[in-house]
Order: C-alpha cells, then structure tokens, then sequence
C-alpha cells in the first residue's frame, strides 16, 4: 500500500486579520467607506469650537508668474479643480458604457436610462413645488443626481445576495443619471458667460483631437492641452469642471485589437528571451498600446478619485455647523424639506413607476431576474444625493444660511435613503434566502451520464465543474485549465465543462459543434480548438476547428445542423439561468460557486486547497 | 496518345485531381479533358493551377482550388467549390504524393513526416472528404471511381527508398481493403503503380538535391507520364461491372 504524502497546503482554518479583511471587500464598498469617513470628518470638524473649518477652506492659493497671478480659495480648487478630475473619470465612463458596454445595446439600457431621466425630472418637480415661490427654487439642481460612488457601495453592502443584473441596472442608471447632472451644471449653474476664452478651450480640444487623430496613445502627454482647457473654461464663466467632461469625451476607446494584443505578446515573448531594459521598453508600450487611452485614464484615475478627490470633497463641503438653532432653521424651511422630499421620495417614485411602465409596454427590457421589489429597494438607495447634490448646493446659493440648510437636506436625504435602502434590502435578502437557499451552489451535480469527465468520478476527491463560452479571447485560460486538471491533479479531480453560451450570435453555435464533436470522442479536443479560434464570429472558424481537432468534417457536419447535442447545451443554458450566472466562466468546485479570481492559476490554487481538505478529512490525523 | 481513345469517352462525368499541377497530374489532366470528363484541379500552388488551366483550354468545363492535400479544411473546400459548380463528382484521381529517399541510416525524419503526411494521411482525407459523393453516384447505378495512383514498391532498383515503398505499400493495402468495402456498394477503387526504373546511385545525396534530382530521374525514365494518364481513362471508362483493379506499369525496356 502507498502512504497518502502529508498535505502541503496551508491549515485550513486560517486566522483572518482585520486588515486583510478591509482588503476583501468589495472596491465599490470600499469607496463608499471611504467617502463616508471624509463627510464624518467634516462633520465632526465643523462643529469643534472655533471657526477653523470655515476659515481653513478659505485660504487662498494661488501661483503668481511676475504680474500675472492666479488665485482661488482651496474650497474652489477642490470643487473646481480636483472635481475636474472626478467628472472627467465619470464621463470616462459613461464613455465606456455608450460604447462598449450596458448603454451600447438600447433595448438593455432602455429601462435604466428611462428611469434615470424620470430619477432627474420628478425629484426636480418635487422640489421646484415645495419650494415655488421662494429664492431657493434655483436650488432644483440639487436633487437630480444620484451619488455613483455611494449609491453602488451600499448595493455591494447591502445587495449582497441580489441578482447581479441588479448592480449592472444601477450601474447603467447611476451612468445616465451622471450625464443628466453634468448637462444640468453645464446648462443651468453657469453664470457671467464671457464666450473669448473658449478659443483657448476650443485649441486645447483641437490640440488633444489632432493628437488622438496622430495615434498618440501615451497618457501624460495629454496633461498640457487639458491644463489650457480648464483654463479656458474656467475664464469663460462656465464651470471649470466641465473641462473634465469635454476632454474625456475625446479621449479614443476601443477594443483590444488583435493585431495589438499579437504584437504585444510578440514583445513580451522577446523580452522574455532577451530581458534588457529596452526590451522591457518596449514590451510595456506595446501593451499600453493595446488597450486605449480612455481605459488606460480611468483606471489611473480611479485610485486617486477613490482615496484622493471624493473623501477631499466631501471633507471640504459636507462640514455643515449643525446646532440647535441651525437645525431648528432647517427643518422648518422649504428648501431643507424640498431637498429631502425630492431625493428621497421623487427618487422612489420615478424610478420605481418608470421601470414599472417601461416594463409593461416593452415586456422583456426588464432582465427576468430583477423584479421589482428589488427596483423598489433600489429607488430607495437612488436617494442618496451626496456628492453632486452638495456641488449643486454651492453652485445654487450664495447666502450661508441657504447653504446651510441645502447641505442639512442633502445629508439628511442620504442617510434617510441609505437606512432605508438598507432596511428595504435586508427584507429581501432574508426573502431571497428562503426562497434559494442554493444560490452560489451548483444545481445539478457532476453526472457522468451526461458530462464529458476528464478524470474518474468513483476516484475523485474533488469535482470541478465549469461553465463557460467561447466568445472572448480572454478564456484562453482553458486549455492551460484543462491540462492542470490532468497532470496536476490526476486521478483526484473530475473536471467536467458545461455550457453558458453568451449573447454572442455564435456562441450557441458554437457550443453545440462543441457537443457533436462529443459523438466522435473529441469533446474536448473540439474545445481546446475552439478556444484557439476565439472569439468565434465566423462559422468557418467553427469548421477549422473541427478539422484540427482531426474530426471526420461530413459526420461533424451532420451532428452539427441536427443539433444533437442541443438538449445539454439547453440544460446547461438553463441551469446556469436559474443559478444566476450571467458571465462566462464559472467554476464549482465541489459544487460550491468559485468567488475567487478566474485566472487559471487562482482556480487550480483554490482546487489544490480542496483537494488538500477532502485528503485530510479522509486521512485522519494520528 | 490520348487519341486512341474515343472523344468524349467521359463526357458527363466529373473527375476531381489532387496533385493536378504534378509530373503524372498534368498528362492526367489533359488526357481526362481530351476524354470530355469536367474537370477540377487540386494543387498547392494557384499560379501554376492557372497556367495549368490555360493550357486545357476547356473553358467552364474546368474549374481550380487551390488546396493542399494535408489541410482537411482545403480539401473539404475544394469538394464544396466542386460541387457548387459540378453538382457531383463522380471520379477521384489521387495523384498528390512526394518523394525523397536516401540510404536509411542518412534519412531525415522531416522528410519521412513529409511524405506520411502528403502520401498517406493526405490521401486518406482526400479520399473520405469524396467518399460520401462517390456513393450516391454509385447509389444512382452510375459509374463511380476512386484511381489511387501509387508506386511500385518492391522494385529492386529503389533501395534508397525505403519509407517512401513503406508508405506505397500502405496505400496498396489501403486499394484493396477499400475495394471490398466500396466494390458491392459500386465504388470502384484502382490504384495504377507506375515502376520507373530508374537506377539509384549511392553516390547522390538525393536529400540535398530534391528538385534536381527529380528532374534528373524523370528524364532519365523511359515510362512517361501520358502512359499512366492514359490507364486512368482506361479505368474510369471501363463498363461498370468490370474494375481494372491493381495496374503495374513498367518500362518495357527494364524488364
């Protein structure tokens, strides 16, 4: 008999520090705290005795050049300046999204967008009516908007168990939102217009196109015309921050393209054969280069709009002075009662009865897994106004006591919001919990009859099971996946791969030549072949694959157009809706949903902890 | 040569050719069309499959693709551009193959791949890639043929071709099985095995100097490329109930 070596992983019950926990939780939650900590500071800060909020955030700053002098109190520079950062991150995007993401495909993003705009109108009308008659009606700006940042922090807190479609709804409606408040800033808060210093916008914006017409792919050297830019907004009256808007939208998205990523691996493959700095050099542009410039500024920026401009923000204009009398004053105006009436209440009413409409006379925009009761839950967290609604705020009003009770409003409206949401979410989640307590378990177990099985189900500790596509190039993973279980694993694992064909027109294709090559016992060979091929849009590279994969091309073309294995491609499809997932690939191990990383290293790294666990309950220790 | 066959012997009949811009494909070519046979041209190389095509000079009766035999894709798209213009096919010549030889202790496996691949596996694709059409002609009670054309593997002379007779041999062996498996479905299988005589010498090193080796020994035979065209004709315009199974073809002045 062989003894079983001692299990080389680490013990399986491991100490979880505080700190690596902060580190694990979701970025989205992680902003949202962090944007929470700096409104508290300020909160806290502005109500110590003295005057020292008040006064620090006046201090002047400025750069002097001989005669020419350029001065703003540090408040402006962050809401002017540091906010340019933050819009232009946003409509970065927003980009994105128009182009390559939720907002490309209309009738996906007609509900959410639809939603958006009423989130905009209603709470605005709400407002303007409490309010009617009094100067603060100009103050409308300031419930229309939706806070990105926190409002996706608490889904990730507190929709934890919600379909994902449900975060990809807000996403799509925090997006369109953030267009309506920029065009209601741009429109609405800009006064002392003086149209002369738009050349110098006018020539940054040409200067920044010429460049992405030229191919000019480095980030930094977009910095000097995006400097001139501002300027030129800045002088021209209309607000500075919208300097962020009008670059982001030129900066070139795209794709990766083939040929890029093909060029890119030529230079890191050459790197890796002769590892000089210039090598290096060039490996690390050809890779920038692949990726485009908008991705590129968004993902630089998003540390600094994280960590940097929103906390800096919100410790700059959330310190309200709440005393008795402050409070007294506020809850006894329209203004404060208009915000909160508006963001709270306007939000939910729009967003829930747009959606409900909508989805009424479009039946099918809505994703089958979103019902409304999560809309409704959602609504509630659309309430929370804060960042914009406080940047309106000092565009609205002049008068400090105006100030005061806007900003009383919008954090009352955001709190009230956020513990409503909240309380709204945790009745669901409970519910949810009742009603599929499997959700993130696989519904259907491993089943030789059915799954192709690398591996021996009577032998195995661990089975693995997988559901994926061929569409994108990026689970190229597989193969290497593929050979891991095999040599790595051997007899202790069972792999098994089923299908979650995407939206790609070819993918059900695709998985269904994957199952005809099943009749001739190359299933997986078919695979391997298929995932070179990716992302298949052509039949033809369907075709090619077959013949690499040394298939008789008549009988796989046979099994093909009949569909023969259409009833598991179905099964599959089907399994994989009830389960919620929605994008390739997936793993189970040991039929618990993988929450981990999908690179195939985090995925065999999770399967060897596994196999190591099940190896010890089966050894017992002496 | 082919005048002693009857014009239009094959008239209505489709003859595809793997290997059609070769030494033995070309007389193959030239004698079928002379024999009213609509023709499609397999070879590697489209400028050559051009001229090829220029020279038969039968208009829309010939139709090329380009493919090569070791791709199962090209193969497979060559059968769909044959039948998107033909319709069917209903004779296959496989006369694709390589050569090279040296004394077996020099040879190169390269060199062996090569002619696996081009000789035996490439003939196996080709043949299966048609096989389905083959059979439904046949199914129509109308003449069907596969001609294989193969070498002669046990010639004295060619002890330097040690690999190369290994895999002709295969390919007889391959005939005749196929034979019994298509004969009663009425698929007629031949392979015609040109010997050519030609002495080897031990001094060549034949690896090194491939083309004008060939070139050498193609002039240097006295058995000539139309004669094997003409035995394909043959086998294929033959009534129906009677197959020119096996043909050894020699010099005569070899003996």
């Amino acid at each position: 008999m062989t003894t079983i070596p001692t299990a080389t992983g680490r013990p399986a019950a491991r100490g979880r520090r505080p700190l690596e926990r902060l580190r694990r939780i979701p970025e989205a939650l992680r902003g949202a705290l962090v944007l929470f900590a700096g409104a508290l500071v300020a909160l806290i800060w502005a109500n110590l005795p003295g005057a020292g909020y008040d006064a620090f955030w006046h201090l002047p700053l400025g750069v002097e050049l001989g005669a020419l002098g350029f001065e703003l109190d540090l408040r402006h520079w962050v809401n002017d300046a540091l906010m340019a950062v933050f819009f232009a991150h946003v409509t970065l995007e927003v980009r994105r999204e128009l182009e390559l993401g939720e907002l490309r495909d209309w009738r996906r993003a007609s509900v959410p967008a639809i939603a958006a705009v009423a989130g905009l109108l209603i709470p605005a009308l709400v407002f303007v009516a409490i309010t009617w008659g009094t100067d603060a009606v100009g103050g409308w700006g300031i419930v229309v908007s939706t806070d990105t940042a926190f409002v996706l922090g608490m889904l990730a807190l507190v929709g934890r168990v919600m379909p994902p479609q449900l975060r990809i709804f807000l996403v799509t409606l925090a997006v369109a939102d953030d267009v309506g408040a920029l065009g209601v800033i741009a429109f609405a808060y800009t006064d002392d217009f003086d149209p002369l210093p738009l050349v110098l916008v006018v020539a940054g914006l040409g200067a920044i196109a010429a460049m992405r017409l030229g191919g000019v792919w480095r980030g930094p050297l977009y910095l000097l015309p995006s400097i001139v830019v501002w300027v030129g907004f800045f002088l021209s009256g209309i607000h500075a921050t919208l300097a962020g808007v009008a670059i982001a939208l030129l900066l070139p998205i795209f794709r990766p393209r083939f040929a890029d990523l093909r060029r890119a691996q030529d230079h890191v493959r050459a790197f890796q054969l002769a590892p000089t700095a210039g090598a290096a050099r060039s490996a690390e542009e050809s890779l920038a280069r692949a990726v485009s410039v908008n991705e590129r500024a968004h993902r630089a920026l998003t540390p600094y709009v994280t960590w940097l401009i929103l906390p800096v923000f919100a410790l700059a204009n959330a310190g309200v002075r709440i005393t008795r009398d402050s409070l007294v004053d506020a809850f006894t105006s329209g203004l404060t009662w208009g915000i909160i009436a508006g963001l709270v209440g306007g939000k939910i009413v729009a967003i829930t009865a747009s959606t409900f409409l909508v989805s009424r006379v479009r039946p099918g925009t809505l994703s089958p897994a979103v019902r409304m009761s999560h809309i409704l839950g959602l609504s509630m967290l659309a309430g929370m106004g804060f960042t914009i609604s406080l940047f309106v705020t000092e565009l609205a009003f002049d008068d400090p006591v105006d100030v005061s009770r806007a900003q009383i409003g919008v954090i009352t409206a955001t709190v009230l919001a956020a513990i409503l949401g909240a309380l709204t979410f945790a009745v669901l989640s409970a519910r949810e919990r009742r009603r599929s307590p499997d959700r993130g378990r696989l519904v259907r177990p491993l089943d030789p009859s059915r799954d192709p099985v690398l591996g021996d189900v009577g032998d195995a500790m661990v089975a693995v099971v997988e559901y994926g596509g061929y569409a994108s190039p990026y689970s190229a993973g597989a193969a290497e996946m593929r050979r891991e279980m095999e040599g790595r694993f051997g007899q202790d694992v069972v792999y098994t791969f089923r299908h979650l064909p995407d939206e790609q027109p070819l993918g059900r294709l695709a998985a269904l030549a994957n199952e005809a090559a099943t009749t001739q016992g190359r299933f997986w060979e078919m695979r391997d072949e298929l995932i070179r091929e990716a992302p298949i849009e052509t039949e033809r590279q369907i075709l090619r694959a077959a013949a690499s994969a040394g298939l008789n091309l008549r009988r796989f073309e046979r099994d093909w157009v009949d569909a023969t294995g259409a009833r598991r491609v179905d099964e599959d499809a089907q399994d994989a809706a009830t389960m919620h997932l929605d994008a390739a690939p997936v793993f189970f191990i040991d039929g618990r949903r993988h929450a981990g990383p999908l690179d195939a290293h985090s995925v065999i790294t999770a399967v060897a902890a596994a196999r190591d666990e099940a190896r010890s309950r089966m050894t017992p220790e002496r | 040569m082919s005048d002693q066959l009857r014009p239009g012997i094959l008239a209505g009949r489709v003859a595809v050719v793997l290997g059609a811009t070769g030494w033995i494909g070309r007389a193959i070519c030239h004698d079928l069309t002379d024999a009213g046979a609509d023709l499609v041209l397999v070879g590697r190389n489209g400028e050559r499959l051009d001229e090829l095509q220029r020279e038969l000079a039968a208009g829309d009766r010939v139709l090329s693709a380009i493919a090569d035999v070791t791709s199962q894709l090209q193969v497979d798209d060559a059968r769909a551009a044959a039948l998107t213009r033909f319709g069917h096919v209903d004779l296959l010549v496989v006369c694709s193959g390589v050569m090279t030889g040296s004394a077996f202790e020099d040879g190169i496996p390269a060199d062996w791949a090569e002619m696996i691949d081009v000789n035996l596996r490439g003939l196996l694709h080709a043949t299966q890639t048609f096989a389905d059409e083959l059979l439904s002609a046949a199914d129509r009670d109308l003449p069907s043929d596969i001609v294989l054309i193969g070498a002669v593997s046990t010639d004295q002379h060619t002890s330097h071709l040690a690999v190369f007779n290994a895999i002709a041999a295969a390919n007889r062996q391959l005939a005749r099985t196929l034979r019994h498996e298509y004969g009663p479905r009425g698929l007629r299988v031949h392979i015609v095995e040109p010997g050519f005589g030609v002495e080897n010498s031990a001094d060549r090193d034949v690896a090194t100097s491939r083309a004008h080796e060939r070139h050498a020994s193609r002039d240097a035979s006295t058995l000539k490329p139309e004669a094997i065209a003409s035995v394909v004709t043959l086998a294929a315009a033959l009534p129906r109930h009677a197959n020119l199974a096996e043909v050894l073809l020699l010099p005569t002045d070899r003996g």
